[in-house]
């Protein structure tokens, strides 16, 4: 059973923001809801400053906090390490996102239209065409699932995901700088794999011990 | 989970909402439904980048709210700012007849009586609308003269960069040799921002292979944040830094080991013979410059025998005059900037200075080759690129100069790892040689029998600006059209009076905000009788208009655009070819395609054979003929057709042109498979007949064609500066001796930055920098853009020091006014470190005050209170997004 990790190279990536346009277009996110950030900050005093981009999504921890304080069920780790919310049993108590170290977790307190009164044919597309969790519902919380639609659909035709980009999630198949990578993080032939060990590929925050399944490289 | 798909198509299209583009793409379409835009794989890397969230934001583009949804007629016959133009819906017929009778009757009116087009026709910045404006250059080939010029921001793209380098090395666009380059000087060129998504997967590569970049900008921009180093810089400055560069390399270095001397001697002019008049020594029977041959230890012509043995530096003596060589002519002019004097003026520390000298050429590995596609050439991967500020307005063509002149001091021009120039559009023929042995290049004629007078355009580029070409879809829309608007308000004297077109086309362009000065710019629009816009939403331009017309939105619409090659920044495409952009859905509203608008006019106004006939002869669609010796699809003149068939003959014409008449496809195959390519040659390029598409090194076709870059020593712009000032000065026209100033054979430091001041109150710089998420993507109404750029660091607000901020009073998120000398803008303050103390930064382009969503951000803009001026013009017309200020807290 393969263990999906993403990997981000942070020598690459430019801030150009299109992963977290591409998320939202791919998940059908309402206005307000975001799944994936580039985060744009500075460090040092003028004149010797440093501009930093850091993307984030949900870690898909090993040993992930959300899933220990859910008291309904609803956080769910799969086999393949993929961390998921099933809406239906989610009470919106967000416990989770207390929990989550790398605030990755999204309260949909009410869904938002992007035109105000009215809704878009792309927004009112029908909920039965869609992935389970792109069916947004007020009252509940959501996050990235590292596109486990594409990665499901994409086995089922025996393509590969991070190799075929149907079966890959849609900021990495869109990053313009190819700064993202996907794949199994225990084959060690695998590209992420093969990049955190050449570049010294860390996780954020790896003290905590959740064991995070996205990995950077400087 | 459950995929209860009953349709689920991916369709090739392309993007182009910047000018890097098109970005090939695959749109998902299922039921019916835009769902989501991918990158098309098939292409990628091989002729086209992958999308950017510009070009994925046409999902929400094309569902907006806010569209024109069919054609519109004013009601309201005042014209204003504030006023409600009572917009009510009409059918295209009513729209069309409308348009019909006025151009009915400016055929018959023809030219004012001052010789200016009644009908002026503007479109949008950096030649975006050209991958979208179907048989719009048919249609005004057709249709006869038009004043091009009352434009947005086209003098504020990297103007003199397009002038200078299609004029030194057929370079509309320059650039570092990225897969190649090693270190690169940028004096704020802001790739990050605008070179879009080939610029974002080359230097990621580049980065990871270890390209070095220095930026030098007065703010840490998004492409600052992925540089090696960056190096604060005061505004204007740049060309001071760039001539200490010069200075330390030829004065404190040893000049035969810092400079590619082989490189001077065969590919310059460096060793040309300057007489005491300025002019180059000329052999008397040839007419060809000469230089000295040190071992035969005489004068001769530049092009006979070899170069090694060209003296690039000494006095001579030729025929009683004494002579000495371009180079040594620049070493001697740059004696006097050191990096003592440019760290004065800069505020860069001397040291820096020597070290950046040191590093750049110590990495331009003089001596050193390398072999691509079987030609030997220099590998020097060094490069110094320019934003757009540093290389418009005053100081421009300085600063442009000293780029070209430090690149070909190491021999960095044209060759492996270099800089290399990109797309040609000012003079897009084969090269060839000029006599002197240099490019040929058309420079527009300054001697009295062959002078143009009077001016064409509302603007005057064709009197003012002898270096811009002649090429009508590019030479007049890249001209100099903020004058366009200044000499409405205040027309010289001297000038044929000038009145406001009768009628006015505005395409993808919106000049009342984009343009500085906006009320300058509303004042002259009011004035204007009849105004048609093609609309896809309510802007402030078409706030204006008496008609109009929506086009189909980009995923509704078709047309053929170039792809690969060397054909737009960044691009590096080994392959080169044409793709589709073909309707994903069928139209939502009651629009209509671009290219049927222009047809259905061109028949109603009754030029439609002209039309036909301008289609046929390859007008502005790619130059593509649709009638060779080869091939024969062209259209009978007077027969009106539809879209879907001109461009099945377009496309049919396009490959046959491509592969020489081996392989032909039509509209349907393309519709099929998105793009056709064929392998480029990144050493030869591509040239059918007179079109040619350049090479990424230009260096073999040099070589091969014995030619020369016509650098250091500008010889003809002293010649053309000269007669051009006893042209005007023969009409009286002395406003424009500051920009015949800059005519020098060898660029001088003047005080710059003196061109903006107005007085000490007015005591920071007010400058703004490029927005990736918006720029030229005319998508400002869309609130998914909005959540993107927010994450962006100041994008939102007025950037100051936090110094500065601090020594005013300013805390971040104040609201605080921007004042210049002619009026002010609010923004709230967004305090940094990486803001030079003497500067605010905005992000361009905002200050909207009807399209929706816009203009309810409240993000500052510097347009409307930055003057439209001569002093800040420069001699190609280019001027800046910068203006003096005095900030203080609301």
């Amino acid at each position: 059973m393969p263990r999906w990790g993403m990997v981000f190279d942070l020598k690459k990536c430019c801030g150009c923001q299109t992963c977290f346009i591409s998320c939202k277009i791919e998940n059908f996110l309402p206005a307000g809801m975001y799944w994936n950030h580039v985060y744009d900050y500075e460090t040092g005093e003028y004149p010797h400053v440093k501009r930093n981009f850091l993307p984030t999504v949900c870690m898909h921890c090993d040993e992930p906090g959300c899933l220990e304080v859910c008291p309904t069920g609803a956080t769910i780790k799969r086999e393949d390490g993929i961390v998921y919310v099933d809406y239906d049993k989610c009470i919106g108590c967000r416990y989770c996102m207390m929990a989550c170290p790398y605030k990755a977790r999204y309260f949909n307190d009410k869904i938002k239209n992007y035109y105000p009164g009215n809704i878009t044919v792309y927004e009112a597309f029908p909920k039965e065409l869609r992935a389970e969790f792109q069916r947004h519902e007020p009252g509940i919380v959501s996050k990235c699932t590292f596109c486990m639609h594409r990665v499901d659909r994409g086995l089922s035709l025996n393509l590969i995901p991070g190799i075929d980009p149907e079966a890959t999630p849609a900021c990495v198949v869109n990053c313009p700088a190819q700064a993202r990578y996907f794949g199994d993080l225990d084959d060690p032939e695998s590209e992420v794999a093969q990049l955190i060990s050449k570049r010294s590929g860390y996780q954020l925050q790896k003290h905590l011990g959740a064991d995070p399944s996205v990995y950077y490289l400087k | 989970m459950s995929f209860n798909e009953q349709e689920d198509a991916r369709i090739a299209t392309y993007d182009m909402q910047c000018n890097t583009g098109p970005c090939l793409m695959k749109v998902r379409r299922v039921n019916g439904t835009v769902v989501s835009i991918e990158g098309n794989e098939d292409f990628y890397g091989r002729a086209a980048a992958r999308p950017c969230l510009k070009g994925l934001g046409l999902v929400q583009k094309l569902y907006s709210q806010n569209r024109v949804k069919t054609p519109l007629k004013r009601t309201n016959p005042k014209k204003g700012k504030d006023v409600d133009p009572g917009w009510v819906a009409i059918s295209w017929d009513e729209a069309l007849t409308t348009v019909t009778e006025k151009l009915k009757e400016m055929k018959q009116k023809g030219l004012t009586d001052n010789g200016y087009p009644r009908v002026a026709f503007s479109t949008g910045a950096d030649g975006i609308p050209r991958a979208t404006y179907g048989t719009l250059e048919a249609f005004l080939e057709a249709w006869g003269p038009v004043d091009r010029e009352l434009r947005g921001g086209s003098t504020k793209c990297l103007h003199d960069e397009h002038v200078l380098g299609e004029y030194w090395h057929k370079a509309f666009m320059n650039c570092a040799d990225s897969p190649r380059c090693n270190w690169v000087l940028s004096c704020g060129s802001n790739t990050n921002a605008s070179a879009g998504a080939p610029a974002f997967m080359r230097h990621g590569e580049a980065r990871i292979r270890g390209m070095k970049i220095i930026q030098v900008e007065p703010h840490l921009s998004v492409t600052g944040a992925t540089a090696t180093e960056w190096i604060p810089i005061k505004p204007k400055t740049d060309a001071a830094f760039l001539f200490a560069v010069m200075n330390v390399m030829l004065h404190e270095m040893d000049w035969q080991q810092s400079c590619d001397t082989t490189f001077l001697k065969q590919m310059t002019n460096s060793p040309y013979l300057v007489k005491a008049d300025g002019l180059f020594a000329r052999d008397p029977q040839s007419g060809k410059p000469l230089v000295w041959d040190k071992l035969e230890n005489r004068a001769k012509p530049f092009d006979e025998g070899d170069s090694e043995n060209l003296a690039l530096d000494g006095t001579f003596n030729v025929e009683g005059n004494e002579v000495r060589p371009a180079f040594q002519l620049l070493k001697e002019h740059v004696k006097e900037y050191t990096p003592s004097w440019a760290s004065n003026i800069t505020g860069i520390s001397e040291e820096t200075i020597r070290r950046i000298a040191k590093e750049f050429t110590e990495n331009a590995r003089i001596g050193s080759e390398i072999v691509i596609e079987g030609a030997r050439m220099p590998y020097r991967p060094v490069a110094i690129v320019m934003g757009k500020s540093v290389n418009n307005g005053v100081g421009g063509y300085e600063a442009v100069w000293l780029q070209h002149v430090l690149i070909t001091l190491v021999g960095a021009l044209e060759v492996a790892g270099g800089l290399l120039g990109q797309q040609v559009v000012i003079n897009p023929t084969p090269i060839k040689n000029d006599g002197d042995g240099f490019i040929h290049y058309p420079v527009f004629p300054t001697d009295p029998e062959r002078w143009s007078w009077p001016p064409k355009s509302r603007d005057a580029w064709n009197i003012l600006m002898p270096f811009i070409g002649r090429e009508p879809s590019a030479s007049g829309p890249y001209g100099p059209c903020h004058l366009g608007w200044m000499m409405q308000k205040n027309p010289p004297k001297e000038l044929p009076p000038i009145s406001p077109p009768e009628v006015w086309f505005t395409y993808r362009t919106n000049p009342v905000v984009s343009m500085w000065d906006c009320g300058t710019v509303i004042s002259v629009v009011e004035r204007i009788p009849f105004q048609v816009s093609f609309g896809y939403e309510l802007d402030e331009t078409n706030h204006f208009a008496d008609i109009i017309l929506p086009e189909n939105n980009d995923l509704e619409s078709l047309f053929m655009y170039p792809i690969g090659g060397q054909k737009q920044w960044e691009s590096f495409w080994e392959y080169t070819g044409f793709a589709i952009r073909q309707p994903v859905v069928k139209p939502l509203y009651d629009t209509r395609e671009l290219t049927d608008i222009f047809t259905e006019i061109a028949e109603r106004v009754g030029f439609l054979s002209e039309y036909n006939d301008a289609i046929n002869q390859g007008c502005g669609i790619n130059s593509i003929r649709l009638k060779t010796s080869v091939y024969d699809y062209s259209l009978e003149l007077s027969k009106k057709y539809s879209s879907e068939e001109i461009y099945d003959r377009l496309f049919r014409a396009a490959t046959m042109w491509l592969t020489d008449g081996k392989e032909e496809r039509g509209l349907e195959w393309f519709k099929e498979n998105g793009a056709f390519l064929i392998p480029f040659s990144k050493v030869s390029g591509l040239t059918r007949g007179n079109v040619y598409r350049r090479p990424w090194f230009l260096h073999p076709t040099m070589r091969e064609k014995g030619l020369r870059y016509n650098l250091p020593y500008q010889e003809q712009i002293k010649r053309v500066g000269e007669e051009l000032g006893q042209r005007l000065h023969e009409k009286g026209i002395n406003w424009w001796d500051s920009q015949l100033s800059e005519y020098t054979p060898l660029a001088e430091w003047r005080d710059f930055p003196a061109a903006y001041d107005t007085g000490p109150d007015f005591d920071l710089w007010l400058i703004c920098c490029r927005s990736m998420q918006y720029s030229l993507g005319a998508n400002a109404s869309l609130p998914l853009m909005f959540e993107a750029a927010q994450n962006v660091l100041g994008h939102t607000g007025a950037m100051i020091n936090s110094r500065t901020a601090k020594a005013k009073g300013i805390k971040n998120g104040d609201l605080i006014w921007m004042e210049s000398a002619i009026g002010r803008v609010q923004g709230r303050a967004c305090v940094r470190e990486g803001v030079h103390p003497d500067v605010v930064v905005t992000t361009q382009q905002f200050g909207q005050w009807k399209i929706a969503y816009a203009k309810d951000l409240g993000w500052p803009c510097l347009n409307p209170i930055t003057p439209i001026t001569l002093k800040t013009t420069n001699s190609s017309g280019s001027s800046t997004d910068q203006v003096k200020v005095k900030i203080y807290k609301v």
